[in-house]
């Protein structure tokens, strides 16, 4: 469950405050396919970033399955943050000097205190472990229908494909909770039905689903859809 | 298997991306490192060169034929094959006053051909009976007496290239009796014998077609007479004494130079002060140069790089794991930049010491291989600690972005 309490959120522009939240109260149930509509500046990209804890609200409180994540100190909403939520963005948001298969693998390698967590949990080796985490990369990928991309390079990607390779990066630590920004942006309407089936998917597996998008099509599919 | 995709797999990833960032910043870490490691060297060779002189001339007084001051410095400092000669009578004038504690003195012969011989020589002559100058400085005991007495006395400085313990002079080998300790001047490169065993070879070569520069007679002449005062004496009134005694015996006939020990030093220590301060200065200015160059050429490169800083945040990496990947990328940089031009520096100072001395007009002395380890760890470490010190500034920036908004 994620619930958004009273959040205010204001941003300084050279035209003055500008107020993107005022008092917005949310409430998500587990395993929803949520989308979120508006039009550009209403604070939809702002929302996901607040819910990811990206961005802190100036005034309101985020509670994700009972942990109010403001109240966190940075390393350990970091380490929540890699461990429940997944993130798909608009664009190409990878590390261009790495593999697919790598860009894949990095959520479970960038926060060390899970690194060290599985490591001692799962009582394995620090090889076992890479193999675990190599296998569970490529297992995605294929899930996904890329895996002929493992050794490729972000550049080499083509838009579909770099989508699927955003959400297969973002399950890398099988998260409860997935927010995706327009991730349909730039890419044919086939591609985008079987993007949006992907998020069907994950959604009907129990996992939340939270997605913006100014495409009604897209946001036909979900189960609710909220405008700001 | 796939690597584990660590701090260090992500920073050397990066700097693999920006080759030519990479070089540039290596390239300043190595002229860091370089020049840091020359001025260690500098200073304590030339230092130890100065002290050198000090400990191996050991005499207060030195007497030469007047107006060879220079060229007794070219043959003390540098080892410049010489020769310059003066009665031995002179020595008999010194002995009679009452202003020194020991006398002896010391011929120099100079091989017009070098392909006599093992190397260019420059054999010194001493009086083993009377010598308080090379004696000390032997490395390993030996005898005077006795068969060593019969065959002859060698001592070999330190750069003389000594095989089996032997040496050949005109088609004859000797056996060298002790080799003496190193002292980064010129008598590094000079062989000592005793006068009995100057003049065979002397002989010998005439007797072979090789000439030595030396006039006939070599008994009869000396080419430096080295003295120790007596305690209540004082170097200047010693020298007066001397001067005066000389002359009552000469008149006009055999001038003579003293020089004091401690001048002959103090001349030098000068010079050597206004090179360190160059020296010195240089390096400092290198360092700030290159401190300030990695720390903007990061601060920059960190502008260009918040996108991919943002994906990390999004992925969970806290500011600790951001700052681990721009310390590794400063550790990477610094490591590759300070050991090459360690190596470098280590490549170009130790085999051209001599030449380096010739050219900057002073004694150089290298430190011992452990001296040197030690000044490159500290170079090592000071590259270090300013690579990461420069960086520090980006990892702080970085780790107060709120990041999110740069990959829309």
């Amino acid at each position: 469950m994620i619930e958004i309490k009273n959040i205010k959120k204001f941003f300084k522009s050279p035209r003055g405050k500008v107020t993107v939240f005022d008092d917005f109260s949310l409430k998500i149930k587990e395993g929803v396919f949520l989308g979120v509509a508006g039009k550009s500046g209403a604070g939809k990209s702002t929302l996901l970033s607040i819910i990811a804890g990206l961005q802190k609200p100036d005034e309101g409180k985020v509670v994700i399955n009972g942990t109010d994540i403001f109240t966190l100190s940075d390393k350990e909403l970091c380490g929540f943050r890699n461990e429940h939520i997944g993130f798909v963005s608009q664009e190409q948001s990878f590390l261009e000097n790495l593999s697919v298969l790598d860009n894949v693998r990095l959520p479970y390698y960038i926060n060390s205190r899970r690194t060290k967590n599985n490591t001692k949990k799962n009582n394995v080796g620090k090889n076992d472990d890479d193999n675990f985490v190599t296998e569970r990369a490529t297992g995605l990928l294929k899930k996904l229908g890329i895996e002929n991309l493992l050794q490729a390079y972000p550049r080499e990607l083509s838009g579909g494909e770099n989508h699927r390779v955003l959400i297969a990066r973002a399950l890398m630590n099988d998260p409860k909770i997935i927010l995706a920004d327009e991730p349909t942006e730039s890419v044919d309407e086939k591609q985008t039905k079987e993007i949006i089936k992907i998020f069907r998917k994950l959604s009907d597996d129990g996992k939340t689903v939270i997605l913006v998008s100014h495409d009604k099509s897209v946001l036909g599919e979900c189960d609710k859809v909220i405008k700001l | 298997m796939e690597k584990a995709i660590t701090s260090v797999y992500l920073a050397e990833s990066n700097l693999r991306r920006k080759p030519y960032r990479t070089c540039a910043l290596v390239l300043i870490t190595f002229l860091l490192s370089f020049v840091l490691l020359s001025s260690f060297i500098f200073n304590s060779s030339l230092k130890k060169g100065i002290k050198g002189i000090q400990d191996r001339i050991g005499a207060d007084l030195m007497i030469v034929p007047e107006g060879y001051e220079t060229k007794a410095q070219s043959v003390l400092l540098y080892g410049t094959p010489d020769y310059f000669y003066m009665d031995r009578s002179v020595e008999e004038s010194v002995r009679k006053t009452d202003c020194w504690k020991n006398v002896t003195s010391q011929v120099y012969l100079t091989s017009v051909s070098e392909s006599c011989c093992d190397f260019p020589v420059q054999i010194i002559g001493f009086n083993p009976e009377t010598d308080f100058i090379v004696k000390t400085w032997a490395k390993n005991k030996f005898k005077i007496q006795e068969k060593e007495n019969e065959r002859g006395i060698f001592f070999a400085g330190n750069n003389v290239n000594v095989e089996k313990g032997m040496v050949r002079f005109f088609d004859s080998t000797h056996k060298i009796t002790a080799s003496l300790s190193k002292s980064g001047t010129g008598v590094d490169n000079v062989i000592y014998t005793d006068i009995d065993t100057l003049e065979k070879i002397f002989n010998d070569a005439k007797q072979k077609g090789f000439g030595f520069i030396a006039g006939d007679n070599l008994r009869e002449k000396v080419s430096v007479i080295f003295i120790k005062i007596k305690e209540d004496s004082t170097p200047d009134s010693a020298a007066l004494t001397i001067k005066n005694a000389v002359y009552n015996d000469f008149g006009d006939k055999e001038k003579i130079q003293i020089i004091q020990g401690e001048k002959f030093v103090s001349v030098l220590a000068e010079r050597l002060s206004s090179i360190l301060i160059f020296i010195n200065a240089s390096a400092f200015l290198v360092f700030i140069t290159a401190f300030l160059s990695i720390a903007v050429v990061f601060s920059f490169s960190l502008n260009e790089r918040i996108r991919e800083f943002s994906i990390l945040r999004v992925l969970g990496a806290d500011s600790f794991k951001l700052k681990s990947i721009i310390f590794n990328e400063a550790f990477i940089l610094g490591t590759a930049g300070s050991f090459t031009g360690i190596f470098f520096c280590l490549l170009i100072i130790i085999p051209f010491n001599t030449l380096i001395s010739e050219k900057i007009g002073l004694p150089f002395s290298t430190g011992s291989f452990l001296e040197i380890t030690v000044s490159a760890l500290v170079v090592f470490v000071i590259l270090l600690t300013s690579c990461i010190a420069s960086a520090f500034i980006s990892a702080v920036r970085i780790s107060k972005f709120e990041l999110y908004g740069e990959i829309k």
